[in-house]
C-alpha cells in the first residue's frame, strides 16, 4: 500500500480489534499456489491488444479513401485516368432513327377525314302505353261539358 | 526477498512481462485480499479460493491496467466482485458453523477467525455499503480518498455513509 493512503486513525475506539484483525494473514502456501496456478494460465491474447487499434485505425483509413471522392470536387481528372467522352461524341455514338418528312400545310387540308361508317339510328321509341283507366282528354272534354251545361 | 518498488512500479513491471513482479505484488496483497475476503465471505475455505481467485484475474486483468487508480483499488474490486458471485451461488452460512482450515497453524487460525467474526459481527447490521465503509476506513486504514476510490463514489459519500454507520453502531451498542 502507498504510504500516501494510510489514514491517521479515524477511531481510536476500535484499535484493539483492529490490531487483531489486521494481524490475520492469509494460509502459508497461498502465495505458492496462487503463483503456480498463474503459471498454468493460457497466454494472454496480447495481439488482440496490438492489433485491435490497427485494424481501427485500417478501418478509418479505408473509410476517408472511400469517401474523399465524395468530399472534393474534382474538375480534372488525375493523370493516368482516361479522359471522359463529350456529350456530342456520345450522341454521335447513340443509334439513329430514319428520318421521316413532315407533311406540308396543304397537304394536311387535303386529307378528308375517312368515311365512318353510318350511325345507326337510334331504334324507335316505343309508345307510351295509356293507363287505360285514366283518359285525361275523355275527363277534360267531359268537364268542359258539365261547365257549359251548368252555366 | 521483500521487493520494495511501488505498487504502481511492480505492475508496470508485470505488465512488461515480468513475473516476479507479479509474485511480489501476490505476497504484498495476499494478507489484505484474504482478511477482506474472510470477513465478507466468513469461511476459511471460500476466503482462500476467493484470494487465489482475485489474483488470477489480477495476472490476466492488470496487462490492461491503466493507472487512474491505485492497484489495490483493482483488486479490492475484485474481491468484492468474487466474493459476491461465491455468497450469490452458496447458501446462507451460519456464523457458529465455519470450517476449520487444517493449513493453517490453529492459534493463527483462532486468532484470524476471531478477529474476523468479530469484524463481521460488527458490520452485520450495517446496510452493505456502509459495512464496506467501516471495514476500509476502520479497519483497513484506508484514507477517505482511497476508500473512495475503492468504493467508486466521491470522498463526501464515504464521510456522510461512515458516519450514518457509527450513529448505527453507537445505537446498537458497539460504542
Amino acid at each position: 500500500m502507498n504510504e500516501q493512503e494510510i489514514a491517521v486513525d479515524p477511531d481510536s475506539r476500535y484499535r484493539p480489534q483492529r490490531s487483531a484483525y489486521q494481524a490475520v494473514q492469509a494460509p502459508p502456501g497461498l502465495a505458492t499456489r496462487i503463483k503456480a496456478r498463474a503459471r498454468e494460465l493460457p497466454p494472454s491474447k496480447d495481439w488482440v491488444r496490438v492489433w485491435r487499434p490497427v485494424t481501427a485505425a485500417l478501418a478509418v483509413a479505408l473509410g476517408l479513401i472511400a469517401v474523399s471522392p465524395l468530399l472534393t470536387n474534382k474538375s480534372h481528372p488525375t493523370p493516368g485516368t482516361p479522359p471522359l467522352p463529350s456529350l456530342t461524341a456520345l450522341s454521335r455514338s447513340l443509334p439513329t432513327k430514319p428520318a421521316t418528312s413532315m407533311p406540308s400545310f396543304s397537304q394536311l387540308k387535303s386529307v378528308s377525314a375517312p368515311s365512318l361508317p353510318a350511325r345507326p339510328k337510334p331504334a324507335a321509341a316505343e309508345p307510351q302505353s295509356r293507363d287505360p283507366g285514366l283518359d285525361t282528354e275523355y275527363l277534360f272534354a267531359y268537364l268542359e261539358e258539365k261547365h257549359d251545361e251548368n252555366a | 526477498m521483500v521487493d520494495v518498488s511501488s505498487d504502481a512500479e511492480l505492475v508496470r513491471r508485470f505488465q512488461h512481462g515480468d513475473l516476479a513482479a507479479f509474485d511480489a505484488l501476490v505476497h504484498r496483497f495476499q494478507d489484505r485480499v484474504y482478511r477482506l475476503a474472510l470477513v465478507w465471505l466468513y469461511d476459511p475455505q471460500h476466503a482462500q479460493d476467493a484470494s487465489q481467485e482475485v489474483f488470477l484475474r489480477a495476472f490476466k486483468g492488470l496487462k490492461g491496467f491503466r493507472f487512474r487508480s491505485a492497484p489495490f483499488t483493482w483488486l479490492y474490486r475484485a474481491t468484492r466482485n468474487v466474493c459476491s458471485e461465491i455468497n450469490r451461488k452458496r447458501p446462507a452460512e451460519p456464523l457458529e458453523d465455519e470450517p476449520t482450515d487444517p493449513a493453517m497453524s490453529a492459534d493463527k487460525q483462532i486468532a484470524g477467525e476471531q478477529a474476523a467474526r468479530w469484524v463481521r459481527e460488527l458490520v452485520a447490521a450495517l446496510p452493505p455499503r456502509q459495512r464496506e465503509v467501516v471495514v476500509l476506513r476502520l479497519f483497513e486504514e484506508l484514507s477517505v480518498e482511497a476508500t473512495a476510490s475503492a468504493m467508486g463514489c466521491r470522498p463526501g459519500t464515504v464521510k456522510a455513509l461512515l458516519h450514518k454507520a457509527m450513529h448505527k453502531l453507537k445505537e446498537a451498542g458497539h460504542e
